[in-house]
């Protein structure tokens, strides 16, 4: 947690596999991931549609590619805060906010080593757990499967 | 009562008198029902747009909303308080609802809402259903879930494909600018907690009101608020505040003035009995007031009593002009035959002014004029039937009449008559120069609520987005269906002014719940199940979807084709039934729907957009409130007019003579004209406080007026009347001067004018209606 911590700010490329009961087959989008320390994640989908999604602190903001703009007060969204924690907090290596939500166990050896967090509290509603993957200050995987049967894997690495 | 000369003096029944009065008086006291909202102090409408409004003051759930704001503290500690506060408050069993941040509706809500959303949602239509809209939606849904907002379609968008329920949230949601914060309500830009809490009670039930203050800063203080403050605000909370500093005001002054009117009757008189007996016609006289208005109105209101109370004050004059007048060891017959008859034409006259009030179709003015009536007849007659004996029986009279040598002196003052004219000349041409009096249009000046508390209550519900109960709509009907199908008809006139900017939006039941027979209607406009299917399979065609994704949406849409309308019945005990409350109710068999316009900044171009509609009333509650209280002073002046002119018959009756009526008149017409010229110079507008409170000038300046005209008979006499009436004017400033310092507006403002208009009632009728040195020694007695 303490190398995570080490990093002030981050910008990756990401590609996302969506599975959904009502799909037979997976969506896959991809895009660029930033994160800049303590509180603002950006989410930038390019393919297969422009969508930016910023979270500041407790506001989310959602732009889609008609330039609408939507804004979510988190204070009042504590399933959805816990799953945008999961990442963020992770990356933050804050892991007091990881255990306000979810129960955590650390698997692996330096530098490969993969976070499982099984959901508690109201986040459970929405996710039932998360595994975060990464090799040494780098998360390079997040897989999170959701309460109601869907769910995703996402690749992270450099962008090409 | 003749010859009821006694050999021993004793003050006896003059204790007894005084205690029976005072014990009558207790018991009338406890038995009325005092009443201090200000509402109750307004006429009946006569629109049935003041109608309405005069209910919805009365009585209307407006007026039992609590706003409460918390700050003055780090914003962590702010929302610990505001947390607790909201348990406690709730635990408390006082309030239906307790709101500190919450937004939305509880997932029981939500499943009742999306349940009924086909029949609820404008978003349901024949078009809705077709394979080309539902190719779009199905589109849409597939897009959403590649995108980050995918638990929300998920969660509402596969059942709900044409998001008929998403929409109808946002717009029963939209409009709030409040922040949250820790899951608490604050303000946008400012560190402060806000609540909003309702009563159970109304908020015009003070003695609830008094309960429901009590819990809340109990609560605060229970949360150890440390640095925190509390603010509180409503119409509940004022009303409140105004009967507890009127109280406070009247309480304090009264035991002030009364002792010092004491200590001044027993420095004129030397002898505790004096004052006793001057008590027992005062006392008597409040307590068959108070008993009177009871009676004829239900209640007595506290602004009536208070005021009533001080007008009463000046009855004081009554029992001090028949001691006063009393030679030593004269049997009561003699100081009566003197002056019994101006004291009667005196009685007369001022209730005759008086009952003008009663008639004004003023509530407030009504109780206010009835009190006094009854109260300065009641002590009079006591004074003239009971009082006699007492004085007689304890051998009361003044120490001495004086030196009639000093009083020539004084009376000659009256050579200047023509001078002595110069203050009302003046003030009829300073008043003139000042353009006349200026009249108070506004009613809210009459209430008893400070400026910085109404500031306050703007700030907070500003910042909480509660609309204020400034404007309003009213549509009427028959039933709730009526009324529902009214707002509906009327919703593209308010979707036309908030495109146009003249209002941010509108709160209406039918807002939340259509009428039936539009929920009938949306409901024919769904497709049957095969044909729904059919369209569902042949609009996803290409797409992802499996063969059962939308099979809840199928489902729930067949559920809705054969569900009975909602009805506001059905929403109670949701958050949106405590919505609808306050927006439809019933009274006596009506239905009411209650329309709120939120962010309004075009008044006129709303009043505007209504007049063209039959079935819809706007009031305007503050310019109603000012509209109505212009009409009833019109009135008010009217009556009052009526009553002055009952008295100058009265006056003519009893004085039969022309020159004398003449000059009580001009007296009591020049102090008025004094007071109000500098009333206006002080820059005060004339509002009915002052009519109220004039009333009380010309029933003081009749008093002197008619005491100073009667023939006297020696110089000893003219200086018993010139010592007498010099103690009734200095009881009078004594106790109305106090109310000029107190704290109270309302209270200072009667003060003020009495003040004023009792000093210049003593002087101009003592120059104007006192005989002039060495003529005055007519035998004849009147």
């Amino acid at each position: 947690m303490r190398e995570l911590a080490s990093v002030p700010q981050r910008h990756d490329h990401f590609t996302e596999e969506k599975h959904f009961p009502a799909l037979d087959q997976p969506l896959v989008v991809a895009g660029e991931l930033s994160y800049r320390r303590p509180g603002l994640l950006e989410k930038l989908t390019l393919q297969p549609r422009f969508e930016r999604l910023t979270i500041d602190g407790d506001m989310l903001t959602l732009v889609d590619g008609g330039g609408a703009t939507r804004r979510l007060d988190l204070g009042n969204q504590p399933e959805l805060r816990g799953l945008i924690d999961a990442m963020r907090a992770t990356l933050a290596g804050d892991l007091a906010t990881l255990q306000r939500s979810f129960r955590v166990t650390l698997a692996g050896s330096f530098p490969g080593w993969q976070l499982n967090l099984v959901a508690i509290s109201e986040v459970a509603k929405l996710v039932e757990t998360v595994r975060i993957d990464g090799a040494g200050k780098e998360p390079t995987q997040i897989s999170i499967l959701q309460a109601n049967g869907s769910s995703s894997r996402m690749v992270i690495g450099p962008i090409p | 009562m003749r010859h009821m000369e006694v050999p021993t003096r004793t003050g006896l029944p003059i204790a007894a008198a005084l205690i029976l009065a005072t014990l009558l008086a207790w018991l009338v006291f406890r038995c009325i029902e005092i009443r201090t909202d200000m509402a109750d102090l307004l006429p009946a409408g006569q629109t049935q747009a003041a109608r309405l409004m005069i209910s919805e003051v009365q009585s209307g759930t407006a007026s039992s909303v609590i706003l409460i704001g918390i700050d003055q503290a780090p914003a962590a500690e702010l929302s610990r308080i505001s947390g607790a506060m909201a348990q406690a408050l709730e635990r408390s069993g006082l309030f239906s609802a307790v709101n500190n941040g919450h937004v939305g509706f509880s997932e029981a809500d939500q499943g009742f809402l999306f349940q009924r959303r086909y029949l609820l949602s404008p978003g349901t239509s024949e078009a809705a259903f077709t394979v080309p809209a539902l190719r779009k939606d199905f589109e849409d849904v597939l897009a959403g879930l590649g995108s980050s907002a995918a638990p929300l379609v998920e969660r509402f968008g596969m059942a709900d494909p044409p998001g008929v329920f998403l929409g109808m949230l946002q717009k029963w949601l939209g409009g709030s600018r409040i922040r949250l914060r820790d899951g608490v309500w604050f303000a946008a830009d400012h560190d402060r907690a806000l609540l909003v809490a309702q009563t159970r009670a109304t908020g015009m039930d003070i003695s609830a009101q008094d309960r429901v203050a009590a819990t809340l800063t109990a609560t605060f203080a229970d949360a150890k608020p440390g640095s925190a403050r509390l603010l509180l605000s409503g119409p509940a909370i004022f009303a409140q505040d105004a009967a507890h500093a009127m109280r406070r005001d009247v309480e304090i002054l009264s035991v002030f003035s009364s002792v010092l009117v004491a200590l001044l009757l027993f420095w004129r008189f030397r002898s505790l009995w004096v004052i006793a007996a001057i008590g027992v016609p005062v006392v008597l006289g409040i307590a068959a007031a108070a008993l009177a208005v009871q009676l004829a109105f239900g209640f007595v209101h506290g602004i009536a009593l208070g005021f009533g109370m001080t007008m009463l004050g000046v009855t004081v004059d009554y029992p001090v002009l028949l001691i006063g007048h009393r030679k030593q060891n004269e049997p009561a017959s003699g100081t009566l035959t003197r002056i019994g008859p101006t004291l009667l034409l005196a009685v007369v006259t001022a209730a005759l002014g008086l009952t003008g009030m009663v008639f004004s179709g003023f509530a407030g003015l009504a109780q206010l004029g009835l009190f006094a009536t009854v109260g300065v007849v009641v002590a009079a007659a006591a004074t003239r039937w009971l009082l006699p004996r007492l004085i007689v029986a304890a051998d009361l009279a003044p120490v001495s009449a004086g030196d009639p040598a000093r009083l020539l002196r004084i009376e000659a003052l009256r050579d200047f008559f023509k001078l002595a004219l110069l203050p009302a000349v003046v003030a009829g041409i300073a008043l003139l120069a000042m353009g006349g009096p200026r009249w108070e249009q506004d009613f809210s000046r009459l209430s008893p609520v400070s400026e910085a508390a109404l500031r306050l209550d703007a700030e907070l519900r500003s910042e909480i987005g509660v609309p204020g109960a400034g404007q309003m709509i009213f549509v009427a009907g028959g039933s709730e269906e009526v009324v529902l199908a009214h707002e509906e008809r009327l919703a593209p006139v308010f979707d036309r002014l908030v495109a146009q900017g003249a209002m941010t939006g509108i709160e209406s039941a039918a807002r939340f719940i259509p009428s039936a027979t539009t929920q009938l209607s949306r409901r024919a406009a769904l497709p049957d199940a095969p044909t729904l299917a059919a369209r569902i399979v042949e609009a996803r065609a290409g797409m992802p979807f499996r063969e059962n994704a939308f099979a809840t949406f199928a489902a729930d849409v067949e559920k809705s084709r054969a569900m009975a309308p909602v009805v506001p019945a059905d929403f109670v005990g949701t958050a949106i039934g405590a919505r609808l409350k306050p927006l439809l109710q019933s009274r006596g068999g009506r239905w009411t729907g209650i329309l709120v316009p939120a962010g309004l900044r075009d008044p006129s171009a709303l009043a505007a957009a209504l007049a063209a509609e039959p079935d819809a009333a706007y009031v305007d509650m503050r310019a109603e409130t000012d509209r109505l209280v212009a009409g009833y002073t019109g009135r008010a002046w009217r009556w009052l007019g009526l009553g002055g002119l009952a008295a100058l018959i009265a006056l003519w009756v009893g004085l039969r003579d022309l020159p004398r009526l003449m000059k009580v008149v001009a007296a009591v017409a020049a102090s008025c004209l004094v007071t109000i010229a500098g009333l206006t110079a002080a820059g005060k507008h004339l509002s009915l406080i002052h009519i109220v409170s004039l009333q009380l000038v010309v029933g003081i300046g009749l008093d002197y007026a008619l005491f100073f005209a009667r023939r006297q008979l020696d110089e000893e006499e003219r200086a018993r009347t010139l010592r007498t009436l010099v103690t009734c004017n200095a009881t009078t400033l004594l106790t109305f001067g106090l109310l000029a310092l107190c704290a109270t507006p309302l209270l200072r403002e009667i003060g003020t004018t009495v003040v004023l208009g009792a000093v210049s009632a003593m002087y101009f009728s003592f120059v104007l209606v006192g005989p002039p040195p060495g003529r005055g020694l007519s035998p004849v007695a009147l």
